[in-house]
C-alpha cells in the first residue's frame, strides 16, 4: 500500500491534535495539556473502551499509523492488542478503568519509552513506541476489543 | 625585535627557536619575554595577508572533501587573524581512555593542564574559567536541563574584544630585548644529528632568494598548526627516511576535526526556552564575559550509550527549510488564522546544528604530496577520513537527544534522511579545527610526543598546538592549546635549558 510521506505539516497537525496524546509538550507530564479532550468512557469501562475514547479522528493520525504499520509489519488490531496488554501490565484494571486513568497510564508509558529508548522512526520523526501504537490503534477495526 | 628572514644569517645560536607565529608560537615567545633566555620566533608570513605566502599552504585534499583554503592563515598571528574566539576547556572525560573509542586516552589528565587555564583565559580575552551553567543563569536563564538523566547544558565563552594574537601581542614581542621575530622566514626542514635524536638547526627559506639560513638553538618548538607541524616532521627526512619522530609511522596520522551536521529538523514547543539557548552571545557584566549555551549528552549518557561526545546548538528560526518551506508557511498561516484551536501556542521550527567529536582514526592523515610549493618544498596532502564509529554516533546521539527533548516536552525531532537511512556518505561541515597529527602518547609506538610535548626519542624538539591532542572532545582547541603552550614554556624553562 502506498502511503504518502509524512510531511512536517502533517506531523505538526498531529502533534497539535488531541488525538495523539503524547504531543510535544504533553508527553511525560512536563507541561502542556492535562489530558485528552475526548468523550470520557463511562466509569468502569474496560481498558479497551477507555482507550477507544482517546482515539479520535483516525484521519489525523492515519499518516503516522499507516507508515508505522508498514514498517513494523504488524496490523492495527495487533498494535491495539499489544498496547492494551502493555497498559494492563501497568497495573490498570482491565475490567474497570476510567479514561483519565488510561490517559495517565499512557503518559507514564510514553515517558518510560523516552527514558529507555523505546522509540521508532516514522519518516524520520522520533516517535515513542506507545505513541506509534496509539496511532495504529486508532485504525483498529476489531469490534471485540471494545 | 622584528627582523627579516635574510637577517637570520647574522643571528647566532639562541636558547629556544619557535617555528610559527600563531596562537601557540606567540604565547610561547611571550612567556620568555624579560627572561635570561634568547628566543627566536620564525614566522613564514609578514604582518598582513599576502597571497604568495598563503599559497605555500596549498594542500591537495584526497579524502573526504575539506574546505582547506580558509581553514588556516599564513601570516603573523596565524589563523587567529580570523578565528571566532569561541572557547571552552577540554573536559576531564576527554583525557580518559574510553574503551568504546579505539585510540582514545591521553597520558596526562585534566589536572595536568588545569594550572595554566586561568592564564590561558586571560591570554585569549575570556572571562574567568567558569563553565557551570548555574553560574551564568542571570545571563542565560535557568538551566532547564537540571535533573535530566541524559542531557546537560554546555557553556562556551567568546573572546571579547576578539584577540588577534599578532595585533594584541606583536608589539610586546617586537619590543623585547631577548626575543627576535623573523618575518618571511619559512622553515623548510629540521636538521638533525646522524642518529636523528638531536635537532641541530632549522633550514629557513624566503622568497626571491636562493640563500638559506640555518638558525641554531638549544631547544626547538614546532608551532605551525597541525598540518604543517606534521609536514615539517615528514619532510625532514635527510637522516631518517620516514622523517623525524616517525619511527612508528604515527606522524601525520589521526587527523581530526569537529564535524558539524544538520542532522535533524526540530519543532520546538512553547516550553522551549525563549532565551539563553539561541546561539547568540550574551554579555555578563561582572566579571565581564560573553557566554553562549549549547546542549549535549551528559558524560554519564555518553558512557552509558558508548557514544562520541557531541553538542547541539540552536540558531532560532530555521531558514533552511528547502522543499518543505511551503508546508511550514501553510502551517503558520493556519495558526495565524486561528484554525488550530486545539493548540493556541503552536510549535515552531528551530534550526539546530550538531557538532561532534571525531574518533581518532589512523587512516585519517597528512602525507607528503609529490607536488612542491613555490619554495621547492613538498606540500602536505590531506586525507581526512570519518569512520563507521563517527557515523554510528551521529545516528544514535541524534535519536538520544531527540528522545530526551520529547520527554521534557521541549521539542520533537525528525532525523534527516541521510542520518536515518545511511543513504549517502556523511558530508559534514567543519569547525576549522585541525587536531591530532602529532598525538601525545605514553610510548613512541603509539604517538609522536610525550607528556611534556617533546617528540619521543628526540632530545630537544617539542610540538605546540592542537596537533598534540590525542582526542578532540567538543571544546574549541585554541584556548586549550594556549594553555598547553604556557605549560610547555614552563617545562622548557625548568628542564630543557
Ligand atoms: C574561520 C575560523 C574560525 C575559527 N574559530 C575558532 C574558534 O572560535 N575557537 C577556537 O578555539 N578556534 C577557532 N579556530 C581555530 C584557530 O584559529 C586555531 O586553533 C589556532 O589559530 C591554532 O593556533 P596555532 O598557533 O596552532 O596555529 P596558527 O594560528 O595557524 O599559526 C601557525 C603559524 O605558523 C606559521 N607557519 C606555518 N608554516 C610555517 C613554516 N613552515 N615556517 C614558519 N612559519 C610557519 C603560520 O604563518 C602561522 O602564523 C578557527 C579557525 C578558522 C579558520
Amino acid at each position: 500500500m502506498h502511503t504518502p510521506p509524512l510531511t512536517r505539516r502533517a506531523f505538526v497537525r498531529l502533534s497539535s491534535s488531541a488525538a495523539l496524546i503524547a504531543v510535544a509538550g504533553c508527553g511525560g507530564g512536563s507541561g502542556g495539556r492535562d489530558g485528552p479532550a475526548a468523550q470520557p468512557a463511562p466509569a468502569g469501562a474496560s481498558v479497551a473502551c477507555a482507550l477507544r475514547a482517546l482515539e479520535r479522528e483516525p484521519g489525523e493520525v492515519r499518516a503516522v499509523a499507516e507508515r508505522f504499520l508498514a514498517q513494523s509489519g504488524s496490523s492495527a488490531d495487533g498494535a491495539r492488542k499489544e498496547l492494551i496488554d502493555a497498559l494492563d501490565r501497568s497495573a490498570l484494571d482491565r475490567h474497570a478503568t476510567s479514561t483519565e486513568e488510561v490517559a495517565a497510564a499512557l503518559h507514564d508509558a510514553i515517558d518510560a519509552d523516552w527514558r529507555s529508548g523505546a522509540s521508532v522512526l516514522v519518516d524520520g520523526w522520533i516517535v515513542s513506541l506507545t505513541e506509534a501504537q496509539l496511532t495504529a490503534s486508532a485504525l483498529a477495526t476489531d469490534p471485540a476489543s471494545c | 625585535m622584528l627582523i627579516g628572514a635574510q637577517d637570520l644569517v647574522e643571528v647566532g645560536p639562541v636558547d629556544v627557536c619557535i617555528v610559527g607565529g600563531g596562537a601557540a608560537g606567540i604565547t610561547l615567545a611571550r612567556s620568555f619575554v624579560g627572561t635570561r633566555w634568547r628566543v627566536l620566533l620564525l614566522e613564514s608570513g609578514g604582518p598582513s595577508f599576502d597571497a604568495r605566502t598563503h599559497a605555500l599552504y596549498d594542500t591537495p585534499v584526497i579524502g573526504t572533501d575539506y574546505p582547506i583554503e580558509a581553514s588556516r592563515l599564513r601570516y603573523f598571528g596565524g589563523t587567529t587573524n580570523h578565528w571566532a574566539g569561541q572557547s571552552r576547556p577540554l573536559d576531564p572525560i576527554d583525557f580518559e581512555e574510553r574503551t568504546w573509542i579505539p585510540h582514545s586516552g591521553w597520558p596526562i589528565g585534566h589536572g595536568d593542564l588545569e594550572p595554566w587555564l586561568d592564564d590561558a583565559h586571560t591570554v585569549c580575552g575570556l572571562g574567568p574559567p567558569e563553565y557551570d551553567p548555574h553560574r551564568w543563569s542571570t545571563t542565560l536563564g535557568p538551566d532547564f536541563l537540571t535533573g535530566s538523566p541524559t542531557l546537560e547544558s554546555r557553556i562556551f565563552q567568546l573572546s571579547t574584544p576578539i584577540v588577534r594574537f599578532a595585533a594584541a601581542y606583536g608589539d610586546e614581542l617586537a619590543g623585547a630585548d631577548n626575543v627576535l621575530v623573523a618575518l618571511g622566514a619559512n622553515a623548510s626542514e629540521l636538521l638533525s644529528d646522524q642518529r636523528g635524536q638531536q635537532i641541530t638547526g632549522v633550514r629557513v627559506r624566503w622568497f626571491d632568494s636562493d640563500h638559506t639560513a640555518e638558525p641554531r638553538a638549544l631547544a626547538y618548538v614546532l608551532a605551525c598548526g597541525a598540518i604543517e607541524n606534521a609536514r615539517l616532521l615528514l619532510a625532514s627526512n635527510a637522516v631518517r627516511p620516514a622523517g623525524i619522530g616517525n619511527d612508528f609511522d604515527n606522524v601525520g596520522r589521526y587527523f581530526m576535526e569537529h564535524p558539524a551536521y544538520r542532522a535533524q529538523r526540530m519543532l520546538a514547543t512553547p516550553l522551549f526556552p525563549s532565551r539563553g539557548l539561541d546561539w547568540t552571545p550574551s554579555a555578563e557584566p561582572d566579571p565581564p564575559a560573553v557566554v553562549i549555551r549549547a546542549i549535549g549528552p551528559s558524560d554519564a549518557a555518553v558512557r552509558r550509550h558508548e557514544l562520541l561526545r557531541s553538542m547541539l546548538i540552536f540558531y532560532g528560526r530555521d531558514d533552511a527549510l528547502g522543499d518543505e518551506d511551503a508546508d511550514v508557511a501553510e502551517t503558520e498561516a493556519s495558526v495565524r488564522a486561528g484554525l488550530w484551536r486545539d493548540d493556541p501556542s503552536p510549535t515552531r521550527e528551530v534550526a539546530a546544528t550538531s557538532i561532534f567529536e571525531q574518533a581518532p582514526n589512523p587512516d585519517s592523515r597528512i602525507r607528503l604530496s609529490e607536488q612542491r610549493d613555490a619554495l621547492g618544498n613538498r606540500k602536505a596532502e590531506l586525507d581526512w577520513q570519518l569512520g563507521e564509529i563517527d557515523r554510528d554516533s551521529v545516528y544514535r546521539s541524534t535519536i538520544l537527544i531527540g528522545e530526551e527533548l520529547a520527554r521534557l516536552g521541549l521539542a520533537r525531532t525528525q532525523l534527516r534522511p541521510w542520518v536515518s537511512l545511511f543513504e549517502r556518505p556523511l558530508l559534514p561541515g567543519v569547525g576549522n579545527h585541525h587536531i591530532g597529527t602529532t598525538r601525545m602518547s605514553a610510548t613512541s609506538a603509539t604517538g609522536v610526543v610525550n607528556r611534556n610535548c617533546r617528540v619521543h626519542d628526540v632530545d630537544n624538539l617539542y610540538v605546540a598546538g592542537s596537533s598534540i591532542f590525542p582526542t578532540g572532545g567538543i571544546a574549541n582547541p585554541t584556548m586549550n592549546l594556549v594553555a598547553f603552550a604556557l605549560r610547555l614554556a614552563d617545562h622548557i624553562k625548568q628542564d630543557a635549558l
